[in-house]
């Protein structure tokens, strides 16, 4: 009896994939952690997995360096591995992602538009655009709860703000933010990086030193996009850089005291690309073309407020506020879209990041050897 | 006559019986040896090799090789050096290999990866000039590029030892010439000497706090030393990470050590010290996972010291200080010497610890290695990193040999 | 001075333990973050629960580790105990030559810092295409593992009186019947104790793996990493307080085996 129902509630699924045009896939796909990861899963990877297929979902924290590794040394284990634009051209242009049609694997939306249907303009031909989010700072408002901060420069300003800063352990956003602070109008500053080379970045890691060589300052750094938050919550740090869903999620799930500051943020493109001999190519193309169908990616944005790519899913989003896991918070005035989270921003340099990021590690890691 | 031939049958016997015994007792070790050879020992010459190995770019600027030979290093060579260079690049990219030859010289000169992935976008209508390369990128009229293509060019190079020694090839055009890196680029010499640092410090506090345990086991009985012993050794059997997750949560500003202080009166409460996240707490966690080591060798010489000694000498009127510094230390030495160097071999080589809670200012020359290999992909360098951490390592373990106790033979 | 002295020592046993009566308690928080908070040190009730052992074991991703964690422990220990036996038998005989360097190479593993060792295996078991597979995963731990093996083990062998395999050839016995009825049974509790040591190296074993295990390869440690750097949770604290449960269970269960050998070895004289 059991074993009837078993066999043909299996068999109910396996025609409910086929039904779909789904084949029973496997696919290894690597993403960030923390609740960016947890938007992915309940998103869509559920889903995805109900529908007959398997995703066995990574941790790591960014960079290249273990995707060239698999790459190079013939060990590909990963399929589909989530980055921002910086790093999908770098290894785009080193040959180390498969080449993706894009039309192959989009979903067309409900008004039928296929990739028409991406605002934003795709980096490479490798990578599948997903969500935008932004590179904030946020703050303790139990330390702060008379003035609190507002602008960029407040971060560096341990006068008026005295306390501990978390930064992320890799220069990204600290060398932009350091150079607003510094007086580098935000719209100049990969022009001026660019100009200045080697003195740009030092004029940056010095104003970051001070910051924490500072009596009322210091820096602590993180490498998970789940600590920024953790730290502010224990109170290690008074303010700290971050991911803006994770501050969100921090707020509205748990109810932490945290405030963001949108002023001088960075706003960065996430997408998915297909490692080079990925062991499930075809899974991980059926795999991208579900996960970035409107529907789907838009059902994310319950989840941790990023923008999808998607005009479509975007509408869709706007069009049923509240569009939250909670029923009740609207998520439009969190994305980095936001007007009111525009007025001082700057569009992550993913060609900047692309052409220095091999110098400007090294300098980095030396400047934080010696701290 | 007879005599000698039983003389004679016996030592073929024994000769033969001892070779048989030599073959068993090889045979017996063969496999897990052969097991170690092939997955430590192999792998770890091949980082030696990886250290000073650069064929496979070499072999890729053969081309430029050729065009640089006579090459004087004084001023960006001429249109032929960028002829060369421009034929070796578009070898390279039909192979599928040019993305290899950027990541190398990146290790050579900063920026140099990203060069040549913005020059090989162009290399199809590029015209092999001095000034069409300076027009992609100004960087291409500048020597130091060149200085690293010249170094390159070699097939065995010694560059990543000077690396791990913050130095650098000054004129690769000279036999030999060593320069200082510039102050922004120095982090291994600091590495290197914050390494020593720490493990001599662990030694220290290892010892200080060890000796006195070890003392105390040695003539503590029955539940005493059941409770002390299982104290020692519990740390030892609990999870690594268990137990570097739990000094996180003592450590941290708002963690178990801070807020007894604040309550205790002893530190204000806005002005919380900074005890994670920094040289103190590697120090401080290192010897934590390393003090039964301090412990269990001291212990064992302890045991076999006569107590008999150091009654004598206080009874024939020594201060029982002078009794401890002329009698019991001396016995002791042995245990505390050997224990000393197990912990300073060891701590060399610490990587997890010092990652989760170090912070930067408590980062070690393992996590240099684990970075060069795994995020920069910088094997050379890394390789060369290994060999010379082995190198001391190798030299405490002689050290080590020399002075640790022998083991009681079994009458 | 002798009460500066007991003091002195009550400190460093106290240093020793700390870490342990920390995570204890907090891995029965309530709360959602790694700290005690006001509630908990009030010992109000509300402010500790078992949610995160709950969480634990129901956790697909967990559940997947502690099956790895076992399967690759247990066939590491079986590998490192079958090879570390036969080493230390080998080490133990009067006639093997070299035997110092044949020690000192098999020792080596405990010796090299564990990131040259990761590095290293991850480069082999590149050129082999092994990464990410169990067989890299567990000739790895076997790699680690086995010395331990061999330390408890020659251990035993060093008190062993020889003149019963001596005795048992003087009667006729070939040297298979010898090992099978006279050296093994006496040496078998440690053998057993270098299995149950060698299965715990492989448990604790985070940084190899980190470098050459694929998502399948997930263990407990491995696991256990990513929620200290990515999802801070306390879950962690509680699969730490099962850990050092089932160590201090090893370690009795080790040590009892150990004295069981020792106790042999001296009946045996």
């Amino acid at each position: 009896m059991t074993r009837n129902f078993l066999l043909s509630s299996a068999s109910a699924a396996l025609l409910a994939a086929s039904a779909g045009g789904a084949v029973a896939a496997e696919v290894n796909v690597t993403s960030l952690g923390g609740a960016y990861q947890r938007s992915q899963e309940l998103g869509y990877g559920q889903a995805y997995e109900k529908a007959g297929n398997k995703i066995n979902w990574n941790v790591y924290s960014g960079g290249l360096g273990e995707v060239r590794s698999q790459v190079e040394s013939g060990n590909v284990i990963w399929d589909v591995v989530d980055m921002n634009n910086a790093d999908s051209n770098i290894g785009c242009a080193e040959g180390i992602f498969e080449k993706i049609d894009l039309a192959e694997v989009t979903e067309p939306a409900p008004d039928g538009a296929g990739v028409d249907d991406y605002l934003i303009k795709r980096p490479n031909d490798c990578a599948i655009g997903t969500v935008i989010y932004s590179w904030t700072y946020a703050y303790n408002k139990q330390v702060f709860p008379a003035e609190k901060p507002t602008v960029v420069a407040d971060y560096f300003d341990t006068a008026k703000f005295p306390g501990k800063r978390g930064i992320w352990s890799s220069p990204t956003q600290a060398i932009e933010m350091a150079l607003m602070a510094d007086g580098v109008p935000t719209k100049d500053i990969y022009d001026y990086l660019e100009e200045n080379g080697e003195e740009a970045v030092d004029r940056a890691l010095a104003k970051l030193k001070a910051l924490h060589e500072d009596r009322n300052g210091g820096l602590v750094f993180w490498n998970g996009g789940a600590e920024p938050p953790e730290l502010l919550a224990k109170g290690e740090v008074v303010m700290s850089t971050g991911w803006s869903g994770r501050f969100y999620d921090a707020v509205v799930k748990e109810g932490a005291p945290i405030e963001q500051v949108w002023d001088g943020q960075i706003m960065d493109f996430q997408n998915f690309v297909v490692l080079k001999g990925a062991p499930h190519l075809d899974s991980a193309k059926d795999f991208l073309r579900f996960a970035t169908a409107t529907d789907n990616i838009a059902e994310t944005v319950r989840y941790i407020p990023y923008a999808p790519w998607r005009k479509s899913a975007g509408d869709k989003i706007m069009a049923n506020e509240p569009w939250s896991e909670d029923g009740k918070t609207m998520v439009g005035p969190y994305l980095s879209t936001a007007p009111a989270n525009m007025t001082n921003y700057l569009e992550m340099g993913s060609d900047y990041w692309q052409n220095h990021q091999d110098e400007i590690n090294e300098r980095w890691i030396a400047w934080k050897s010696g701290l | 006559m007879v005599s000698t031939t039983n003389a004679l049958t016996y030592l073929k016997t024994s000769s033969w019986r001892m070779r048989r015994t030599s073959v068993v007792g090889f045979m017996l070790m063969a496999p897990l040896a052969l097991l170690i050879v092939l997955f430590l020992i192999v792998p770890l010459v091949r980082f030696v090799v990886l250290s000073v190995d650069n064929r496979e770019i070499a072999q890729a600027l053969s081309q430029t090789a050729a065009a640089l030979e006579t090459w004087q290093g004084a001023d960006v060579p001429g249109d032929a050096a960028f002829a060369a260079f421009n034929r070796d690049l578009v070898r390279e990219t039909e192979k599928g290999s040019i993305a290899k030859l950027g990541a190398r010289l990146n290790f050579f000169q900063g920026g140099m990866n990203s060069l040549i992935r913005k020059t090989i976008t162009r290399s199809s209508d590029l015209e092999p000039t001095r000034t069409a390369f300076e027009a992609v990128d100004k960087r291409w009229g500048d020597l130091k590029t060149w200085r690293a293509i010249k170094l390159a060019t070699n097939p065995a190079i010694p560059e990543y030892y000077f690396n791990a020694l913050d130095l650098r090839t000054a004129d690769p055009t000279a036999m030999v010439s060593v320069e200082v890196k510039p102050e922004a680029q120095r982090v291994y010499m600091r590495l290197w000497l914050r390494t020593i640092l720490v493990a001599l410090l662990v030694v220290f506090v290892c010892t200080a706090i060890g000796y006195p345990i070890a003392y105390y086991l040695s003539n503590a009985r029955g539940l005493a030393f059941a409770v002390a012993m299982g104290m020692v050794l519990l740390p030892f059997w609990t999870p690594l990470l268990a137990r570097i997750a739990s000094w996180v949560i003592l450590l941290e500003n708002g963690g178990v050590i801070n807020s007894v202080l604040v309550a205790l009166g002893l530190v204000d409460d806005a002005n919380r010290p900074q005890i994670l996240h920094n040289l103190f707490a590697t120090v401080v966690v290192m010897s934590y996972v390393l003090l039964p080591y301090a412990v269990l060798p001291t212990y064992a010489v302890m045991k076999r010291v006569q107590p008999s000694l150091f009654k004598a000498a206080l009874t024939l009127g020594a201060t029982p200080l002078r009794a401890f510094l002329t009698v019991y230390l001396p016995q002791t030495l042995p245990g505390v010497l050997a224990g000393g160097i197990l912990i300073f071999v060891l701590s060399f080589g610490f990587y997890l610890t010092p990652e989760l809670v170090g912070g930067p200012s408590g980062s070690l020359i393992g996590n240099l290695i684990a970075y060069n290999f795994s995020k920069s992909l910088n094997w050379g360098l890394a390789g060369a990193l290994a060999t010379m951490l082995l190198l001391v390592i190798a030299a405490a373990a002689l050290v080590l040999r020399a002075v640790s106790p022998q083991p009681e033979q079994e009458s | 001075m002798k009460l500066a002295i007991r003091i002195w020592v009550l400190l460093g046993l106290v240093f020793l333990a700390l870490p342990l009566f920390v995570i204890i308690p907090l891995s029965f928080t309530a709360g959602q973050y790694l700290f005690y908070t006001p509630e908990m040190l009030a010992l109000d009730p509300n402010a500790y629960s078992t949610r995160w052992y709950a969480a634990v074991l129901g956790d697909r991703e967990w559940m997947l580790a502690l099956k790895n964690s076992v399967f690759i422990g247990l066939s590491a220990a079986a590998l490192s105990t079958v090879l570390g036996t036969l080493a230390a038998l080998g080490l133990s005989r009067s006639g093997t030559p070299l035997k110092s360097f044949w020690a000192a190479l098999i020792l080596l593993p405990q010796i090299v810092p564990i990131v040259i060792i990761a590095g290293g295996l991850y480069s082999a078991f590149s050129d082999l295409k092994l990464i990410g597979t169990y067989t890299a995963v567990i000739i790895a731990h076997t790699v680690l593992a086995a010395p331990v093996a061999v330390i408890t083990i020659r251990a035993s062998l060093q008190r062993f009186d020889w003149r019963l395999v001596s005795a048992s050839a003087t009667l006729g016995a070939g040297p298979f019947y010898t090992f099978w009825n006279v050296t093994l049974p006496l040496i078998r509790p440690a053998i057993l104790a270098g299995a149950i040591f060698a299965f715990a190296t492989s448990l604790d074993e985070v940084v190899v793996i980190q470098f050459i295990g694929g998502y399948d390869q997930k263990t407990i440690p491995r696991e256990m990493l990513i929620g200290l750097r990515e999802h801070l949770s306390p879950a962690i604290l509680a699969v730490a307080t099962m850990l050092v449960g089932f160590a201090v269970l090893i370690l009795i269960l080790g040590e009892f085996l150990r004295r069981r050998a020792e106790s042999y070895a001296r009946k045996s004289t």
